[in-house]
């Protein structure tokens, strides 16, 4: 009997369907679910030259030959004996040990596993830096602290935008409730800059790129499955896609990527460690593709449904090792 | 919807970003602030799946053409 670990939110809906194809494509196998935040009380790790790697968490035994697939959540530790009388020293010290192990843990690239929680970490500048080291087009960008240096590069490419560093959501908890600060792609114009500090948390910006069409492709080991996105005649949603039209939807088509591109964004993938991913790309006029940014562990299931990919049951055969 | 006591949370939050923006991303001005739902579509799992899954878009649908019998 397989094992199949399965790391994810209670509420995620993708986590059902892609459990539904497993039920139905491997009726025997055994899937682990550790949903949320899994709360480490006890752990064993092994490693030798001469066996596989294991590892106990709350009793459950995994090794790298299972198969896993991360989708949300993750792992914390208990207080480990620490408590309110625990001086200060005592919690470094934890944290410190404790803080190596979480990393580990994260980290662990199982044979036939897809994602794991550490793909959240992958950061936009270092995309787009591998990028470069692959000639994939990207727009240019600016990450700066100082509006003149913003000013410099509005008057260098005309239009311009803003978007987050990291993250488009930032959850923070306040008065026993969770707020979220979300922000979409902003075009930055001058009467924004003239109003602004000169200094301020350092930012990310890059030139505005004209586009025919957007590009949504969702890579699963090697493979791309992707839509085009006519975003570009609607002035609601040309700067983001995201910004939806609900009143006038955006036409979108199944789409093929040139193997050219794709040869070339599956490096990117292998340097960025990521077997699995949402890739946002432009189509410009010019006829180039423009890498935006790829999200480890963005959402999937509309893609699959739009452009009839049935993605859920890829996954599922991939995880079960079903051809 | 916020109720009075998440509203003034989400109105100090937009008073500190503007008092010092200099102290926050270049965004921040454009911050949608809203506080985390509390999920309750799991009882009416069937009918808002949909709604949570489907954005927006027009679905392209193709049919088969039997170009014998396009002149039928």
């Amino acid at each position: 009997m397989e094992n199949l670990i399965v790391q994810s939110d209670s509420f995620d809906m993708s986590t059902d369907s892609i459990i539904s194809w497993l039920h139905y494509l491997k009726p025997d196998i055994e899937i682990v679910k550790l949903f949320d935040e899994h709360q480490i009380k006890d752990i064993t790790l092994k490693l030798s030259n001469n066996d596989v790697m294991t590892i106990s968490i709350n009793g459950l035994n995994i090794t790298e030959s299972d198969h896993y697939w991360y989708r949300r959540g993750r792992y914390s530790f208990d207080n480990f004996l620490l408590d309110a009388t625990s001086s200060e020293f005592e919690k470094k010290i934890a944290k410190d040990n404790l803080t190596t192990i979480l990393d580990f843990v994260h980290n662990i690239q199982f044979k036939n596993g897809i994602n794991k929680y550490s793909d959240n970490k992958v950061d936009k500048l270092k995309m787009l830096n591998y990028c470069r080291k692959h000639s994939i087009i990207i727009p240019d960008t600016l990450v700066t602290n100082s509006i003149e240096h913003v000013n410099d590069f509005l008057k260098k490419h005309k239009r311009i935008i803003s978007k987050p560093i990291q993250y488009p959501i930032v959850e923070f908890y306040e008065n026993q409730n969770t707020f979220y600060f979300a922000t979409k792609t902003h075009l930055i114009t001058k009467d924004i800059i003239v109003n602004f500090p000169q200094k301020f948390l350092p930012s990310f910006f890059q030139k505005y790129v004209d586009k025919l069409f957007e590009i949504r492709s969702f890579y699963l080991k090697g493979n791309f499955y992707s839509m085009a996105i006519f975003s570009q005649e609607n002035e609601k949603t040309k700067i983001d896609f995201r910004d939806y039209d609900y009143e006038r939807p955006n036409r979108i088509i199944p789409f093929n990527l040139p193997k050219k591109i794709e040869k070339k964004l599956k490096k990117l993938m292998e340097d960025l460690n990521i077997n699995s991913g949402s890739l946002d790309i432009i189509y410009t006029p010019q006829n180039e593709f423009v890498f935006l940014e790829v999200n480890p562990v963005g959402q999937f299931q509309w893609l699959s449904y739009y452009c009839n990919y049935f993605m859920e049951r890829e996954i599922a055969k991939n995880l079960s090792n079903v051809k | 919807m916020l109720n009075n006591k998440e509203n003034e949370v989400k109105v100090n939050f937009e008073k500190k970003i503007k008092k010092n923006p200099e102290k926050y991303p270049f965004l921040s001005r454009e911050w949608e602030i809203s506080k985390k739902k509390n999920i309750e579509y799991v009882k009416f799992y069937r009918s808002s799946i949909l709604i949570s899954l489907t954005r927006p878009f027009y679905k392209p649908f193709s049919k088969i053409i039997d170009i014998n019998r396009i002149d039928e």
